[in-house]
């Protein structure tokens, strides 16, 4: 029997390129995507290296494109239970958690997040930002319908409220949703679950999570984005003052050995470090800017040349892994010390924000989608490739691929471009079906 | 303790136990030294020199005893080297040579005579009774002084000194 669909896990960049590729190919595709929305952390940044561009402005039409593609059926909110079968016919049940909004009557327009009197830190804003209990998580959201967040809602917590519902004009508000279980055949699979941000407190030395003034860089991306928290203004969180003088701090728990790092280079963070730092100071053009890096890892193409217009407008490189950050109990400033590797000499600067640069990791949830799946992690959860040379988009089980950052470490061009092989490579098995049928 | 050729074999095992070859030069052994503060000692520094095999330079430098044991280095290292284990064992080994600087030839005899590292002088128990303070415990240096003395370290001490 031939199947000619396939399923795309994960609903960033990578997924999105895979699933349009398919579907423009004439295959269906169906979407999952574990959050409320498409987009993945692209669509957190302010703008992506080396060319910066906008991040959400060349994300959004691919996202609406996957909303509106004939060929591809969004499931998001959606897990993927089991996987049975085989290379060209698999079964894959999916569970569609209930958002208490029907799809089919939400236009999208607002008013019930509005109403909502439940105010809850967002994940999409890294915490830095509230957003309500009914909510869309961000602006250019995919697809345009709110969701009920059941932990913070007051009806289901206290079993008050329904404003939302009262207030929805297209009366789409349904407290009565259940979790759904869907079947699908398909003949491919492809895995882009993509990657979270350690906890940079692993560097306890830093101070993140004591000091107000250390943040994770992508909360950064957050504070620098016009959509973010603070309007795309940068103020830090101690005081709400505009900081004058950021320091980024490279490899926190990347380049590890210690047993709580992690070994590898997470390939991205001299890049947007060198990006945040321009874009600080296109905001600023008199902030002062210092990358401690150990390495400065610029080999993607026209990523030197960045570096290099960087380093002439003035953001100062620093090679050095400072010790410390130590807080000045009474400004919040942050004084880093360091040692000049130039000249031998132990020095101290200080700084208004500090921003660290933590390893990125592959989804925790990776572990178990890889014992559904029936293929194999490495030891960090990134899925193991056939071959890491000439077959580094097959999973280790036939008809199963994988790309982007879960994969293994890369950038954003890389994971588009692996997400095209893989979609190249799941057609196989399902043209292949569909000829021999 | 072993005195001779083996265990300056043992030693120089034990060198690379501490995976100098690990460090990447980042520093940060350095900036967190409260040594690096006040002398020209840079832990970095003595593990380059490792990595690009100048044991012997290192065995006759006067930075290796600078080191005053803290592990903090350890601590902060993201390369999980072991700096400090590091300096301990080229300090045996450059004992081993008779390379022993001259305050620490003095610390060792001192706890051959007294059982202390610090000979406590006597201006210092006349402040103590001037003070009203109680009297230091006594140390009963005989059992301390055999146990070094079976491990030859009166000899070892003694080792290179010019008379």
């Amino acid at each position: 029997m031939s199947v000619g669909s396939a399923l795309v896990i994960g609903g960033g960049i990578a997924g999105i390129q895979a699933a349009l590729d398919l579907a423009d190919r004439g295959i269906k595709v169906y979407l999952v995507e574990k959050s409320p929305s498409i987009g993945g952390r692209m669509a957190q940044l302010d703008k992506t290296f080396p060319t910066m561009d906008c991040s959400i402005c060349i994300l959004a039409p691919k996202m609406n494109e996957c909303a509106r593609h004939p060929n591809i059926e969004l499931l998001t909110w959606s897990e993927v239970l089991s996987v049975e079968g085989e290379a060209g016919n698999f079964t894959v049940r999916i569970l569609k958690k209930p958002r208490y909004v029907r799809e089919d009557l939400c236009t999208g327009c607002g008013i019930c997040t509005e109403k909502c009197p439940k105010k809850v830190p967002s994940e999409f804003e890294m915490g830095l930002g509230m957003r309500k209990a009914i909510y869309m998580p961000f602006p250019q959201a995919v697809p345009r319908v709110s969701v009920i967040d059941e932990e913070n809602c007051l009806y289901f917590q206290k079993g008050v409220c329904r404003v939302c519902e009262k207030f929805c004009p297209a009366g789409a508000i349904d407290f009565e949703q259940k979790p759904q279980e869907i079947e699908l055949k398909v003949g491919a699979i492809i895995v882009a679950t993509g990657l979270v941000q350690a906890d940079p407190s692993i560097e306890s030395e830093y101070g993140y999570g004591r000091y107000k003034n250390v943040i994770a860089s992508l909360e950064l991306e957050r504070l620098l984005s016009a959509s973010g928290p603070t309007g795309g203004e940068l103020k830090r969180p101690s005081d709400g003052k505009h900081p004058k003088r950021i320091g980024f701090i490279q490899c926190v728990a990347s380049r590890s050995l210690k047993e709580n790092g992690y070994p590898y280079c997470s390939s991205v963070c001299c890049m947007y470090a060198t990006k945040e730092a321009m874009i600080i100071m296109e905001h600023d053009p008199e902030a002062e800017i210092y990358i401690f890096y150990i390495d400065l890892r610029a080999f993607g193409k026209g990523f030197q040349e960045f570096v290099n217009r960087a380093k002439e407008r003035g953001v100062h490189y620093i090679r050095a892994k400072p010790s410390k950050v130590i807080e000045d109990p009474e400004t919040k400033d942050l004084i880093i010390r360091y040692e000049d590797i130039n000249d031998k000499k132990v020095k101290e600067v200080r700084l208004d924000l500090v921003v660290l640069c933590a390893a990125l990791v592959p989804t925790p949830e990776n572990k178990k989608l890889a014992e559904i799946l029936g293929i194999e992690v490495d030891e960090y959860g990134f899925f193991k490739p056939l071959h890491p040379l000439y077959a580094p988009v097959d999973s280790t089980r036939p008809g199963i691929f994988i790309c982007g950052y879960c994969q293994g470490p890369k950038d954003i061009p890389e994971s588009v471009a692996q997400a095209s092989g893989a979609a190249a490579r799941a057609a196989e098995i399902i043209a292949k079906k569909v000829v021999a049928g | 303790m072993e005195t001779g050729t083996r265990a300056v074999d043992k030693l120089t095992k034990l060198l690379s136990k501490s995976r100098p070859e690990h460090c990447y030069q980042c520093g940060k052994c350095t900036s967190g030294c409260p040594a690096a503060l006040h002398t020209e000692f840079r832990p970095r520094d003595i593990l380059i020199m490792a990595q690009l095999g100048m044991t012997e330079e290192l065995l006759k430098s006067k930075l290796i005893w600078m080191c005053i044991t803290c592990f903090t280095c350890l601590d902060v290292c993201p390369r999980d080297v072991e700096p400090t284990e590091f300096m301990i064992t080229l300090r045996n080994l450059a004992a081993l040579r008779g390379i022993i600087p001259t305050v620490y030839r003095g610390e060792g005899s001192a706890i051959l005579e007294t059982g202390l590292a610090f000979r406590i002088p006597e201006s210092r128990v006349k402040m103590r009774e001037r003070y009203g303070l109680p009297p230091l415990p006594r140390v009963d240096a005989e059992p301390v002084r055999r146990l070094l003395k079976s491990v030859d370290f009166d000899k070892l001490i003694q080792r290179g000194e010019k008379k």
